[in-house]
């Protein structure tokens, strides 16, 4: 008993003490620290368009235009809902991912991007992510797509098609076509327009802010 | 199964060799009181005002019932305080979403969950936590869950290593050098590495946007990366938002991937190095290393090809064959989806950066597996190590009844009362996991809470319990926890899984620190090299196997089949 009876006072001093140090020092230390060397990304990596924060890099938002890239499915509350991240945790013999989901999204994914029916859709765009948030599309995805928009906003295929390729990650762990693209990113330029040589000059010219990302 | 992925593989598995003894060293300076080091100059200062503040004599060595006591009246302390600031959330600061208090079954469940080291999230982080209750509530336990784990571990070694009454050293002790001179350190700096890769870091109330298409988009804030840091180093897993590792602000790219996934293995595999050298026995500590990496990479490369062959019914609807997309994020692909899932579960971690219950049936069967045979592959921090001791002990005796001799482990015999503790410390986490989940599968209850039905529902079960007995907290997501039954008997297998074996190896060190040491003759067993290293392995594989075969038949492999060999859905 004595082993108990010794021990209790350091167990509650150490309690508070630790609590104290790993739970308000040490987060405030990192927190300091951040503000300092990288306030940007302790923000949440926001992005400006028009002198307006539009989102942040990293959280996919919806975008139903078809002038616009298309992020990954989202089961994410209604869809993208930033403050409640979900995946579908829907299993490989799952009714509702097979007999609905799975069908529906690859029908539309081919309608929209005036694909012909016989022709396989990239695994990764008809598939919800993980976060329900995912920013970014593959590579192969995101040159599907870019056929699309250039014919609603008339611009330039070949242009798009090479803007698009720059815009992939060159991460050493993606292969060719698998490589991420930012979502986010691709839309940020269509709208302001700068980086895109149009065939025809967009109606809003004065919406450019000089640059894909303007970072607060 | 791609070259990238290949290439992945060997970065990974070369840092970890090249981590593995600076980590050791690391850990000898923090875990050797005895020795001097360099760090004695910043922190002894610091360790002796707090040995006087707690009023203890940090150089008496206790007896392992009195670290029993210690550990014990330490984690219900801690236990007890978490489960009051969640149940009193409402009217604590740092509140900006303005989230009330849980209810007394999920801050019970979320209370023994992180003083477990298990990190099981039955809430949505978002949801429901304000940043007072992740910071001061969840993250302590982050740091003083694995503390004990690394603390134990320590004692267990010592008590193996050595001779004498108080050779197990000091649990406050410990306690403090763990903290000052490993884990505040480390997660500092890692903290720092997250953010600058984009993991967020403030106190702002969430983040209301108009997106670029016009709608109103909610951007969760708060102070994630300090969290984040600790919850991998210290294998506990649990995440700051929902989804865990896989949401954009918690593991923003490959590079924090790859680190985080390292970083799950960079202490535990420290552990296996200074165990080795404790021991006056390095050989015996790189071959328990190695026995971890094969279990390692058996698991990875078969989670890693089922996933990549991807569902042949997804396939079938029109989709190209590039493995199963489903619940995987794009900047992490199939290989460094399942290089987590592998490495999460081979640890205790339980941090996810994809959903396993969207996983095809065998791939997501390497994960269950992996807690199953008791999380020994590196494990969690102190945990992996004093749970591979128990395998080791018994598979020594094994040897020793097939040959014939009595069994030996560093000179010392290996007696009845020893492999008694080993068995208790393997059978609870069995009858924990198979009791809990039969229960749970056999009521109403039990049954309403499964999103996918079929076999697929009965792993949903299976995992939830396997990962609760396990301390390691990954889901099966799908699964609808947060209710009175499952959060109080998750409760009650975490605190099972924990308990009964941090009891049974502290006795078991005890036990072995008393025994007279014979010198090494003709017929000792040699504990490093091949012979041992493929007993070990043995000993760990059967006994898993032979244990959860039935269930995982039930589950993962009939689903399997199902999946292959019928169109049947469910």
């Amino acid at each position: 008993m004595d082993s108990w009876k010794n021990n209790l006072r350091p167990a509650l001093a150490i309690t508070v003490l630790l609590t104290v140090a790993t739970g308000i020092l040490y987060p405030l230390a990192v927190w300091g620290a951040s503000l300092l060397l990288f306030p940007d990304q302790a923000g949440g990596s926001l992005v400006r368009s028009q002198g307006r924060v539009v989102g942040s890099l990293l959280i996919a938002q919806a975008s139903a235009d078809s002038g616009m890239f298309h992020p990954r499915p989202s089961v994410a509350g209604s869809g993208y809902a930033g403050e409640s991240s979900s995946g579908s945790n829907a299993g490989p013999l799952n009714r509702v991912l097979l007999d609905t989901l799975l069908p529906a999204r690859v029908a539309a994914y081919r309608a929209e991007n005036g694909l012909p029916a016989d022709r396989k859709v990239p695994a990764s765009s008809v598939s919800a992510s993980g976060s329900g948030l995912d920013p970014d599309i593959t590579l192969e995805d995101a040159l599907i797509q870019a056929v699309r928009v250039a014919r609603v906003r008339r611009l330039d295929p070949k242009r798009l098609t090479e803007n698009v390729v720059s815009n992939a990650r060159d991460d050493l762990w993606q292969p060719g076509m698998m490589r991420p693209v930012n979502v986010l990113e691709l839309n940020l330029a269509l709208e302001s327009g700068a980086d895109l040589a149009s065939s025809l000059p967009l109606e809003s010219g004065n919406r450019s802010t000089g640059g894909v990302r303007d970072v607060p | 199964m791609e070259f990238h992925g290949w290439l992945q593989l060997a970065l990974f598995s070369g840092l970890l060799l090249a981590l593995t003894k600076p980590m050791g060293l690391w850990l000898r300076m923090v875990l050797d009181p005895s020795r001097t080091s360099w760090m004695d100059r910043f922190c002894l200062p610091m360790e002796r005002a707090t040995f006087r503040l707690l009023g203890i004599d940090a150089a008496k060595g206790m007896d392992w019932k009195g670290w029993v006591a210690s550990v014990l009246l330490f984690n219900f302390s801690g236990l007890l305080f978490t489960f009051a600031v969640l149940l009193c959330q409402g009217w604590l600061p740092l509140n900006p979403q303005g989230f009330g208090g849980l209810s007394w079954h999920l801050a019970l469940n979320t209370a023994v969950s992180f003083a477990t080291n298990t990190n099981w999230q039955s809430y949505g982080g978002e949801s429901t936590l304000s940043y007072f209750s992740q910071m001061v509530g969840l993250a302590t336990h982050n740091f003083t869950s694995a503390a004990t784990g690394i603390a134990v571990a320590a004692a267990v070694v010592r008590g193996l290593a050595e001779k004498g009454e108080s050779v197990l050293g000091n649990f406050w002790t410990d306690l403090v050098r763990i903290h000052v001179r490993l884990l505040l350190p480390m997660a500092f700096l890692f903290a720092l590495f997250l953010v600058s890769q984009g993991v967020i870091m403030n106190f702002h109330p969430y983040l209301s946007v108009t997106t670029l298409s016009g709608a109103i988009q909610n951007l969760p804030m708060g102070p994630a990366a300090s969290q984040i840091a600790i919850k991998m180093l210290g294998t506990n897993g649990g995440g700051f938002f929902n989804v865990n590792a896989a949401h954009p602000f918690e593991n923003p790219n490959v590079l924090s991937n790859l680190l985080q996934i390292l970083s799950i293995f960079a202490i535990p595999a420290g552990l296996v190095w200074w165990m080795g050298d404790k021991f006056r026995n390095r050989a015996h500590g790189w071959t328990v290393w190695v026995v971890m990496f094969s279990l390692f990479l058996a698991g990875v490369l078969v989670s890693w090809h089922f996933e990549a062959q991807g569902n042949p019914r997804a396939i079938a609807q029109g989709i190209e064959a590039q493995g199963n997309w489903e619940g995987k994020e794009t900047r992490f692909g199939i290989f460094g989806s399942a290089l987590f899932a592998t490495v999460t579960t081979d640890a205790s971690c339980g941090a996810v950066n994809s959903m396993h219950d969207s996983f095809t049936p065998l791939g997501g069967l390497v994960p269950l597996v992996n807690m199953q045979l008791g999380e020994v592959v590196f494990g969690g921090v102190g945990a992996g190590l004093y749970g591979m001791i128990v395998f080791i002990v018994l598979g020594i005796f094994l040897a020793g009844l097939m040959v014939g001799r009595t069994p030996e482990y560093l000179g010392r015999k290996i007696q009845a009362f020893d492999v008694k503790m080993a068995s208790v410390a393997i059978l609870c986490q069995a009858f924990g996991t198979l009791v809990l989940t039969g229960v749970a599968a056999s009521t109403s209850w039990g049954g309403a809470g499964v999103a996918n039905q079929g076999p697929h529902g009965l792993s949903e079960i299976l995992y939830a319990f396997t990962s609760a007995v396990a301390n390691n907290g990954s889901a099966f997501g799908g699964l609808s926890a947060n209710v009175p039954w499952y959060n109080t008997l998750l409760a009650l297998g975490m605190l099972l899984g924990r308990l009964a074996v941090i009891v049974p190896v502290l006795a078991l060190a005890g036990n072995f620190s008393r025994k007279v040491v014979s010198p090494p003759g003709p017929g000792t067993f040699p504990v490093h090299g091949p012979t041992f290293g493929v007993l070990l392995l043995f000993t760990v594989v059967v006994v898993g196997a032979l244990t959860y075969f039935p269930a995982l038949v039930l589950g993962p492999v009939l689903e399997h089949f199902l999946m292959t060999g019928s169109n049947l859905l469910f």
